[in-house]
């Protein structure tokens, strides 16, 4: 791949206003590759998409094809397709799959007769083809994304620009698209280029930059950075100390030491009926007080509505709950159980001492010890000297820890989180679930969170893994490891020096899922002899083959496809 | 230029889809400016019996009372006595009073010698619309006392005389130059075809911006001439068929006959809701909301439209301001058409000026909408 990069930025920089989203940014994008844009929410990720759609002004020098994108802005359009960020953003949900992806060849000038060909063979690949006169606005998020994708492909584009088409959607769809995305890619010799704050998405491209507040702290290939650490999300978390971000021990408030254990969940034969659809089948859990607790699942799987009966918000038909022994629902209890929904808690005009002000008013905390409590939440969330600040303003990793401070003021039994940390950086993530477990340990609060971000589920004492209103895994995160390891065999990192041909391997029944120049391969019985010998007859060199413990993705995968092994 | 138009098309008819599939939208395309029609009509309409009403009777005379006798009915109810003339403005500027009749000393004596007795109505004409009808039925009222008066005279007298005996003379305080009646309901069409098109349209593009499709328009070799063309096209479309709408209820709800041809009207008609699809359109192009698209939209339309257009206050009352806004907006032009049209029986050649006129109204907006509309963010 000796030829020309794609792009070529040199020193791009952009400013709106006050606010400088890129600093002088420098990158090649390498053609037929996958180059990954990592960063936390904020990072501008989506400025840079935008300047390489030519649909945004910049400084600097930024080529497309060795031309100056700013000189002919309307000379990548035809050769682009881009996808913004937010799911189902591109699409028209007024108009059905069909009339979608026949709009956007209209726009991008396919001829007539390709287009239904080509339709039907994306339709295929994206297992849309059952749904083709569906609104877009029936269809769920994973779903959402994956017609946003074939809307992109239907003009064979030679640069796809993905501004995070995998954030909020679940990982079996997060899966499902980069399959799409490999294939195609393998096929077609499309670049592209591919945004997201999933720190584990990286592993999946060929080449990444890792964008910080507008700059580049990184660049370079996944395999250089994997050597050093295990998983990226580790990775970037060195280079963001080194960056000089802070990491500051988070502190226990001072009457929470003195605190009984007392959060128990019990979780008894639940079922939940929406008129003829049934959201929970008849679930069973307890949950230990002090125990972090993780209910992993694709979207529609029931875990919200799970949520929602143990918070007292829905009434199931059958079964029981108890939290800390009383009845969901009860005002005793509404006192001893904190929620958090994401950001949207906060009262984003008010500034952060008002909010916290708000939150003590409505769980009847006041005085002195609504001061103390005041205290500790600016300090471990990073807000001292920001106290009147508006917390619109504030940065997203501070304004989650905000929210969680907010839920936690009244110190409950239990507390709920859904989804707490998306969009938010390593060090943000870390200093999170530092806290988290702080409440847990120190504490005993028991904590039950869902996350797409199966990063997250390894902070996790246990997680289970729901899906179609039932459980179907449950148990500490390396005893489900463990148990795909006895069913599947070891996981092995190979890293070849050129691409391989998934039937090579799918011969032997060997499970492969390429991480961009590298691959998970898998199979009962599986010995790195085998995997080196199927790669010598091919001819087929390899930089390593290295034993490593399943990612927890394909732990997901694998319990949600059934036992089936993908 | 096969493709263009091809483009062009398919843009369009994806609106259309759009717009037939969401139900607000439809409902904001044609319930609204129909509801709105028929508010606006009868709410100028409807309080036109029972209004408030009283005398100053300086005559006391058999004649006198017969002659208020007559006014006191279905229309006009008689509310409370008054005084003197100064009570009565009084009482007319606070809305107690819609109209008040003022006899002379001299009505009776001059009924008797044969002579025109002269009396005075005096009429709030805050509420043009309302003045017109109240002279109306004035002016019939007395007509059916003179036509009485007359006969008994003949046939008292023998003598046949044409001179009405009493003549009424309106006069209206607080806006004293109102001249056609039948002018306010036709006039409604130019608010209507104002707001609505400009608003539906505002929200078209504000609606992309805000959901994030717009990127496809912005990423793709789409032309901006394609897009603003394909966008204008269903709601000028939507918003003649409301056209339509509107002059029908203008005939059937309010019985208000058209004098002149519908076929002067429609060049106008057209080229006037082209104008305000553009505007909406440039609406769009500015800002960055549905919401902020709407306000801004109704800000910019309704307020020109009722004060500036000649629809309440006629452009030759304005001051010298009014008068030059009246001119920069476009729908003082086309209420000259309707007016031509529904009270005059102009043709298309005494309209030509004002169609021409409108005509340069699109021609400018659309070009305007070509600069300012960029296929980029920033």
């Amino acid at each position: 791949m000796n030829e020309r990069p794609v792009f070529s930025l040199k020193e791009v920089s952009k400013s709106f206003r006050k606010t400088q989203a890129l600093k002088e940014i420098s990158l090649d994008i390498n053609a037929s590759e996958i180059t990954g844009i990592i960063g936390p929410d904020g990072a501008g990720k989506s400025t840079l998409f935008k300047i390489l759609s030519g649909i945004l002004s910049y400084d600097g020098i930024a080529l497309f094809k060795g031309e100056e994108i700013r000189k002919n802005p309307e000379l990548i359009k035809r050769s682009l397709s881009y996808m913004p960020q937010g799911i189902g953003q591109n699409l028209y949900m007024d108009l059905t799959v069909e009339e979608n992806i026949h709009f956007f060849a209209t726009l991008k000038d396919v001829p007539k007769r390709v287009v239904e060909q080509r339709a039907e063979m994306l339709l295929q690949a994206t297992g849309l083809q059952h749904f083709r006169q569906r609104f877009a606005w029936q269809l769920s998020g994973g779903m959402k994304q994956k017609l946003g994708i074939c809307c992109a492909l239907i003009s064979e584009p030679e640069v796809l620009i993905l501004d995070e088409p995998s954030t909020g959607i679940d990982p079996l769809s997060r899966r499902q698209l980069w399959e799409i995305l490999n294939e195609y890619l393998r096929a077609s010799g499309t670049t592209v280029v591919f945004g997201t704050s999933y720190m584990d998405e990286a592993e999946k491209c060929h080449s990444i930059m890792f964008l910080h507040r507008g700059e580049s702290l990184y660049r370079g290939h996944p395999e250089e950075l994997m050597q050093k650490k295990r998983g990226l999300e580790d990775a970037f978390f060195e280079i963001l100390l080194a960056s000089g971000e802070e990491l500051k021990e988070a502190e226990v408030p001072v009457d929470g030491n003195m605190r009984q254990r007392e959060g128990e969940v019990i979780v008894e034969g639940v079922v939940k009926r929406f008129d003829s659809f049934v959201a929970l089948k008849g679930v069973s859990l307890t949950v230990k007080p002090g125990e972090v607790f993780g209910l992993l699942g694709p979207n529609g799987a029931g875990k919200t509505t799970l949520i929602k009966c143990m918070v007292g918000l829905l009434r199931p038909e059958e079964g029981k709950i108890r939290l800390s022994g009383l009845e969901p629902g009860s005002t005793e209890l509404r006192f001893r159980i904190g929620y958090m929904s994401q950001i949207f808690s906060l009262y984003g005009d008010l500034t952060v001492k008002e909010n916290i002000q708000l939150y003590g008013t409505l769980y009847g905390i006041k005085g002195r010890l609504l001061k103390e409590r005041m205290q500790w939440i600016i300090n471990f969330s990073g807000l001292k000297g920001k106290e009147s600040t508006v917390v619109k303003s504030l940065p997203l990793g501070m304004k989650q820890r905000l929210a969680l401070g907010c839920a936690t003021i009244h110190l409950p039994s239990v507390l709920f989180l859904d989804e707490p940390t998306s969009g938010v950086d390593p060090v943000a993530r870390r200093l999170f679930w530092d806290f988290i477990k702080k409440l847990s340990n120190s504490m005993g609060i028991t904590v039950i969170v869902t996350t797409h971000n199966l990063v997250e589920a390894d902070f996790c004492d246990r997680v289970a893994i729901m899906n179609e209103g039932e459980i179907i895994a449950l148990g500490e995160p390396w005893r489900l490891k463990e148990a795909f390891t006895s069913t599947n065999g070891e996981v092995y990192e190979l890293y070849p020096e050129a691409p391989l041909p998934a039937e090579w391997f799918s011969e032997s029944s060997i499970s492969l899922v390429p991480y961009g120049r590298r691959y998970h391969l898998w199979r009962k019985g599986l010995s790195v002899e085998t995997i080196k010998e199927i790669l010598e007859n091919h001819g087929v060199g390899y930089h390593y083959i290295k034993r490593i413990p399943p990612p927890m993705e394909d732990v997901f995968v694998y319990y949600l496809t059934g036992q089936k092994v993908l | 230029m096969m493709k263009s138009l091809y483009r062009i098309k398919e843009i369009a008819f994806k609106e259309v889809k759009e717009i037939y599939r969401n139900r607000l939208f439809l409902v904001l395309a044609f319930l609204v400016p129909f509801i709105m029609f028929v508010v606006f009509g009868y709410g100028i309409t409807l309080d036109i019996e029972n209004m408030p009403f009283s005398f100053i009777d300086y005559d006391h005379s058999r004649l006198s009372r017969e002659l208020v006798e007559r006014f006191i009915g279905r229309y006009f109810k008689f509310e409370r006595p008054v005084k003197d003339v100064d009570e009565a403005e009084d009482l007319l500027s606070r809305g107690a009073l819609r109209a008040v009749l003022v006899i002379p000393p001299d009505y009776s004596k001059n009924i008797y010698k044969g002579r025109t007795a002269q009396v005075q109505l005096l009429v709030d004409g805050g509420f043009p619309y309302t003045s017109l009808i109240i002279r109306g039925y004035a002016n019939a009222i007395v007509a059916a006392f003179n036509q009485e008066l007359l006969r008994q005279r003949q046939y008292r007298y023998g003598v046949a005389s044409t001179e009405p005996p009493v003549r009424i003379e309106t006069r209206y305080l607080f806006n004293e130059s109102l001249k056609t009646s039948y002018a306010l309901v036709p006039g409604l069409i130019a608010i209507i075809l104002l707001i609505n098109p400009a608003v539906l349209t505002a929200i078209a593009i504000a609606r992309e911006k805000e959901f994030g499709t717009i990127y496809n328009i912005y990423s793709t070799p789409l032309r901006k001439i394609e897009f603003l063309l394909g966008k204008t096209i269903p709601y000028m479309i939507i918003s003649t068929i409301n056209f339509f709408v509107v002059v029908t209820g203008v005939k059937v709800l309010f019985g208000i006959p058209m004098k002149g041809s519908l076929f002067v009207l429609l060049p106008g008609a057209v080229l006037y809701v082209l104008i305000n699809v553009m505007i909406g359109l440039l609406i769009s192009t500015m800002t960055r909301t549905v919401v902020s698209a709407q306000i801004v939209t109704l800000i910019v339309t309704i307020i020109p439209a009722f004060l500036y257009s000649g629809l309440l206050i006629p452009v030759s009352n304005l001051g010298v301001e009014g008068r030059i806004m009246a001119h920069i907006y476009p729908t003082m032009y086309f209420m000259r058409i309707i007016h031509g049209v529904y009270l005059k029986r102009l043709g298309l050649q005494a309209l030509l000026t004002e169609i021409g006129i409108l005509l340069g109204y699109v021609i400018m907006l659309f070009a305007l909408a070509m600069v300012i509309f960029k296929k980029r963010e920033g």
